[in-house]
């Protein structure tokens, strides 16, 4: 893909790094695969169409690209709230497919409506760690909290939802 | 459960999204690729030298036959019957007869009598803008000679209402389109319908304007009063109407009592651009005209009424900035200033920025939808009197390029409508010149 030349970043290298992060992002964010795509290409065309405003001296470029992510999700999310209970997430259809994708996406819907269960603040720090694989410190960033808060608060979640999840076990 | 289990419900995103969004953002990238002027200027001049050949054997083997598809696709369909109601709507151009410079081919008869705008038209298209949408129409302006390659339009900058009553007026060479920051009012339409003016009406999109600081700011529940109390240079001095005051205000707190005791420190956007003069008219005006005696101006003395409502104080208290992202870095370091920027921009910068009030009203698009936000106004278009290039410049105002998701009025701060509704206006305005006849 020929992006422009004079741009700062190296975009075939953004598009290829950063594209699944974001889709992953949105999967975690939304608990499902649904309008993932949709959210995808809205960010990707937001950051595309101004990428002028774009200063590397403000912050990284994934930096940036997750927050534009960000803004959409908080948007759809807002959009969506009061149409469906989260709890839907665990009827969630799933596209036909291996099996092994099936019982994954199976895992990520019941996970899902263990997060739902969390405050935004928990669930958007899910979405970033482990869907989008940002680290501690590019997440302090994001969202405004310490580093080490961004830990402590992680490993509290991941404790509440260990013992959630074996709980919920057959 | 560890971090790996949770790790492990990632998966990559399908082949045939990757290649679709790749190829979606080519096209975007192609979509603001701007041709070379000098390959468009050899296109357009083969296609010209070529037309014009083409067009000579036709008229030498056609003969004497009058035939209507010579004349310019939109006289064509006024000069129709009338049998659909999207011919009876378009305006019929002016027609007046044009001197043939040369003897005619033997045994061709003299046509039918050309609209003088048909030819090369010595008048350029008129715009009517006020002060806030001149950035916009200039900005279309711009575009319309890059890529139509159209003369320059003329464009004038009015007063709404004075905008609707020239677009209304009886005068032949009446102004062709207005841009306007309100919608027509019934008896300005009236007016149209009297003096036999037909109007076509499309909404662009709203102008909102976002009062916000850096992110480790404490919010402050501001209202229009306040801003126009802390920017205005002059206020209307108290109990002695007729006279005013030098801003006296150092502090928000002196400006309100119930704010902080903070320095009036305000970056905002050039007044002269469009979200400048949005600031003046949605916050500062808004205020003046709690005033009476000021208020009262308007009609009697515009531009005392001007001076008094329009002037922002220039003793370091407003800043000017443009926006962009050097703007947040700076409302970061330094959390007492207050930022007056469009709300596309506040979207993007959300979480880097302090929420925002406006009189205790968050700004969404629910709440511009619902008229609770003040600092909100839909801006409008008006095409009336024909012109050779109207259709061009409709064409370019409603298209994708300016007013489609990432259309670059958007830069101007205008919030476009959404994708379906541009298309229902788009076909109505462009290309049925669907005619106004009542306000719902």
């Amino acid at each position: 893909m020929q992006f422009l030349p004079r741009a700062e970043a190296d975009w075939d290298a953004v598009y290829a790094n950063q594209l699944p992060r974001i889709f992953n992002y949105f999967r975690y964010r939304l608990g499902s695969d649904i309008d993932v795509e949709e959210l995808t290409s809205r960010t990707f065309e937001k950051a595309w169409r101004s990428r002028q405003l774009f200063r590397r001296d403000l912050a990284g470029f994934s930096t940036w690209l997750f927050t534009i992510a960000q803004n959409v999700a908080t948007d759809h999310l807002r959009s969506r709230r009061g149409h469906a209970p989260l709890d839907a997430a665990l009827h969630v259809p799933v596209d036909g497919g291996p099996a092994v994708e099936a019982e994954r996406s199976s895992d990520l819907a019941r996970l899902a409506a263990l997060t739902a269960g969390l405050p935004e603040r928990e669930q958007e720090l899910i979405a970033l760690k482990y869907g989008a694989g940002v680290s501690n410190r590019d997440i302090a960033q994001l969202t405004g909290l310490s580093e080490s808060n961004v830990g402590t608060i992680l490993h509290r979640v991941v404790q509440t939802l260990r013992s959630q999840w074996e709980g919920q076990q057959p | 459960m560890n971090d790996d289990f949770l790790f492990q419900f990632r998966r990559d995103p399908p082949r045939r999204f990757v290649g679709y969004l790749r190829e979606r953002l080519e096209r975007i990238a192609l979509s603001q690729t701007v041709f070379p002027r000098s390959t468009l200027r050899a296109f357009v001049l083969g296609l010209l030298v070529g037309g014009g050949a083409l067009a000579g054997v036709w008229l030498w083997l056609d003969g004497a036959s009058v035939d209507r598809s010579e004349l310019p696709r939109e006289q064509v369909r006024a000069a129709a019957p009338t049998s659909t109601p999207s011919a009876a709507l378009i305006e019929k151009p002016p027609q007046t007869p044009v001197e043939r410079s040369s003897p005619l081919p033997v045994g061709i008869e003299p046509r039918d009598p050309q609209p003088a705008s048909a030819g090369p038209s010595k008048r350029s298209l008129h715009v009517i803008a006020d002060a806030t949408t001149h950035a916009l129409v200039a900005s279309v302006a711009r575009m319309l000679k890059q890529y139509w390659g159209k003369a320059a339009p003329q464009v004038e900058s009015l007063a709404t209402s004075a905008a609707f009553a020239r677009i209304c007026s009886r005068l032949e060479e009446g102004p062709n389109i207005a841009i306007t920051a309100r919608r027509i009012r019934a008896e300005e339409l009236q007016a149209c319908v009297r003096a036999g003016r037909s109007v076509s009406e499309g909404a662009l999109g709203r102008q909102a304007l976002v009062l916000t600081a850096g992110r480790q700011s404490a919010l402050m529940k501001l209202s229009p009063q306040d801003v126009y109390r802390a920017l205005a240079r002059e206020l209307p001095a108290r109990g002695q109407p007729g006279r005013t005051v030098s801003n006296p205000f150092r502090t928000w707190n002196s400006v309100n009592g119930a704010l902080d005791f903070r320095p009036i420190e305000v970056i905002g956007p050039p007044i002269k651009s469009a979200q400048g003069q949005a600031l003046v008219y949605l916050l500062m005006e808004a205020a003046c005209d709690a005033t009476p005696w000021v208020k009262a101006l308007k009609m009697t003395d515009y531009e005392e009424y001007r001076r008094i409502c329009h002037s922002i104080r220039e003793d370091g208290a407003y800043v000017e900035a443009p926006q962009t992202a050097a703007l947040v870095t700076r409302l970061w370091a330094e959390p007492y200033h207050v930022a007056v920027v469009d709300y596309s921009f506040y979207e993007q910068h959300r979480y880097e920025l302090a929420p925002s009030l406006l009189s205790g009203v968050e700004p969404s698009p629910q709440t511009f939808e619902s008229g609770e936000y003040a600092a909100v106004r839909m801006l409008y278009a008006y095409a009336s009197a024909w012109h050779a290039d109207r259709t061009a410049y409709l064409q370019e105002l409603f298209g994708e390029r300016a007013l489609g998701l990432y259309g670059y009025l958007g830069d101007e701060g205008l919030m476009t409508l959404d994708e379906r509704q541009r298309r229902a206006i788009y076909a109505d305005v462009v290309m049925r010149g669907k005619r106004l006849e009542s306000l719902q």
